[in-house]
């Protein structure tokens, strides 16, 4: 079976006072349907340009330079605006991170979760609105009707939230894209939204591709996982690889600096260091001058993803070490 | 026991909420509604709670950056609410605050030198230029950063690295008490427990105190002695943090801490969601605040106000289930 979604050799760069300076780097992944693939990584790892990319909404400084973005086997990169418009909304739908500034404060709830159904779907206006509480009632908003009619100041961070998964549900997208989702939320209203995201999954048998810095909703929510740092993938597998058999230096420190409730205290580990620049990336291994493993070979040469297990590859030397020693 | 470095007595802060041409106060908006807790010297305090529970405002009220609406609060035994401006100046050495943004917390315009002397100079602390210096340059070495850096901009500086000069700038008086309020939630994982490790050590070397603010219950759990829950302007839980996390009495705190995710893919907890959204602390629920969205919600609950008591020895709840 061929993948849903297809990303190989993906570099964005952006339009700085020095050059195009590349975001992320040759990002390779692919997303089955039916499945949920985390994005992990830290602030400007490029896990928000790899999303923007796939939906061709880089800002105009920003442009994809190398690669390619196979969906459902039809390539995405250099397609026309027109073509791509006809994509992003109807096949591949996309959530925000902010519900307070991602919705249209002059429209009302119905009319922006209609307004896809209008473009993609040909409805007039009374069906969009019908469609559109209907959508409202799916995603959990108690007063659908009367919802519909409001304005989206009205509405709490949760319940804009939940119109924001109605606007991306209304076209019955085979791939979600969801750009942290619930870091704007309160822990209890993110458990009512991851909940539901669940609950939609499972119905529609749609593909998510889930961005977040939170790495237990990473555990929550994923079947598999990619790690970026600095702009490339550092590391990916399933998220029992991931948890369990961590293998790539930064992703060992990033799930050892997490404190946990059930730990009793304690000193908590720590990556010593900040994440280079985009303009002063070293030659070798981006991630070598916080590594305590770090040796010569790390700081001349950058290591590509090499296989730990048939599914699981980290961007390591240490991995060519062991093999070496088996 | 000697008496606690801190104790707040019902502290209340209503915010007027005007209308209408002439300004008329048409109701109050209860951000924090009668909070009562201590803190010893060499603790910390932890104080959880969704956005809106009045935790930042709390923390506020005690340093009198936002006048209290009612309630004491004592420190070292003195009522603080009852000094003049001069007299509170003086006081403010004593205790200092860490904000949450380390973007919007430092002046731009300001070296890193100049924001660690200013407290100094106003309160008088060193009297030669040099002294100051040399001052301003043991603190960001206690702070792990070098010293030499210190004629650079805050803009010179990641997210973490600020928040490590926030710090210094605080402890520049040598302070007993700092209110922490979400000094970590701005920062990265791997920076945030840089942080985290940060605090914990200069309370060891320094003997302060925290009251640390913050909404993420792990990071709370991880650096508290004692915790307190706060939901819509009250406290409704306070006990040990291992003690709350172990067998949380109010089921607001259970659900609270059923909702955190788990970092671990094997694990699955037993989750209470929560229906419905946090109501307005203009116009609280009757009886208990938290029962339109509890779920052992008794008759009870829906007409009068729990008392907040002693459960078990050191552990304070106000729940009706507990009666």
């Amino acid at each position: 079976m061929s993948a849903l979604l297809e990303v190989s050799g993906l570099t964005t760069s952006f339009l700085t006072a020095s050059g195009y300076l590349p975001a992320i780097e040759d990002v390779n992944f692919t997303i089955e349907k039916g499945e949920t693939l985390g994005i992990v990584g830290e602030s400007g790892c490029g896990k928000s340009v790899t999303s923007l990319s796939i939906m061709q909404l880089l800002s105009t400084n920003g442009k994809i330079r190398d690669g390619s973005i196979l969906f459902e086997g039809k390539q995405l990169v250099g397609l026309k605006d027109t073509s791509m418009r006809r994509i992003r909304g109807n096949d591949i739908a996309m959530i925000f991170q902010e519900p307070m500034t991602s919705l249209n404060p002059v429209h009302k709830i119905g009319k922006q979760i209609g307004e896809s159904l209008r473009i993609h779907r040909g409805m007039n206006k009374e069906q969009s609105q019908k469609k559109a509480v209907e959508l409202l009632k799916l995603v959990g908003i108690p007063r659908a009707e009367d919802i519909a009619d409001e304005y989206p100041h009205r509405l709490s961070g949760g319940m804009r939230q939940r119109v924001m998964i109605a606007i991306a549900m209304a076209c019955d997208p085979k791939l979600l894209i969801a750009d942290e989702p619930t870091t704007a939320l309160d822990v209890t209203i993110q458990a009512q939204i991851l909940d539901l995201m669940r609950k939609l999954k499972a119905e529609r048998e749609m593909s998510v591709l889930l961005i977040t810095h939170d790495l237990g909703v990473v555990a929550e929510m994923c079947d598999r996982v990619v790690v970026m740092y600095a702009g490339k993938v550092v590391e990916q597998g399933s998220v029992r690889d991931i948890f369990r058999n961590p293998t790539h230096p930064y992703t060992i420190g990033l799930l050892s600096s997490i404190p946990r409730l059930e730990d009793r205290k304690q000193r908590l580990s720590s990556i010593p260091g900040n994440v280079p620049s985009i303009e002063l990336m070293p030659a070798g291994c981006r991630f070598a001058s916080r590594c305590s493993h770090a040796t010569q070979r790390c700081a001349d040469n950058e290591p590509s993803l090499l296989p730990v297990t048939e599914n699981h590859q980290a961007r390591c030397w240490l991995v060519d070490d062991k093999e070496a020693a088996v | 026991m000697s008496e606690p470095l801190l104790q707040v007595r019902g502290l209340k802060k209503y915010f007027p909420i005007r209308k209408g041409v002439l300004r008329r106060v048409a109701g109050q908006v209860r951000a924090v509604d009668g909070v009562s807790f201590e803190v010893a010297a060499g603790e910390t305090l932890g104080l959880v709670g969704e956005s809106g529970c009045g935790k930042s405002t709390a923390g506020r009220s005690i340093l009198r950056l936002i006048e209290p609406s009612a309630g004491q609060i004592l420190f070292n035994g003195r009522d603080i609410r009852k000094l003049r401006a001069g007299q509170m100046r003086l006081m403010r050495r004593e205790m200092q605050i860490v904000f949450q943004d380390p973007y919007a917390s430092l002046n731009p315009r300001y070296t890193v030198r100049q924001i660690l002397e200013e407290p100094m100079i106003i309160h008088g602390l060193f009297h030669s230029a040099a002294e100051r210096k040399k001052r301003a340059a043991e603190l960001l070495e206690t702070v792990g950063l070098s010293a030499s850096r210190m004629d650079r901009y805050p803009h010179e500086f990641s997210g973490g690295q600020r928040q490590r000069i926030g710090i210094a700038r605080a402890l520049a008086v040598d302070p007993k008490l700092i209110i922490a309020d979400e000094p970590v939630s701005a920062l990265d994982v791997s920076v945030q427990s840089q942080v985290l490790n940060l605090f914990a050590d200069l309370q060891k070397q320094l003997n302060l105190s925290y009251v640390f603010i913050a909404h993420d219950l792990s990071v709370v759990k991880h650096i508290s002695n004692r915790i307190g829950v706060m939901y819509l302007g009250q406290i409704v839980e306070l006990g040990s943090s291992d003690q709350l996390y172990e067998k949380p009495l109010h089921p607001y705190t259970q659900a609270l801490l059923s909702a955190v995710p788990v970092p671990d893919p094997e694990v699955r907890r037993e989750r209470i969601i929560l229906q419905g959204d946090l109501p307005s602390p203009a116009n609280p629920p009757k009886g208990c605040h938290f029962h339109p969205r509890c779920k052992d919600v008794m008759d009870i609950c829906r007409t009068q106000a729990p008392e907040w008591k002693e459960v078990e020895p050191g552990r304070f709840a106000a729940c009706h289930l507990y009666d």
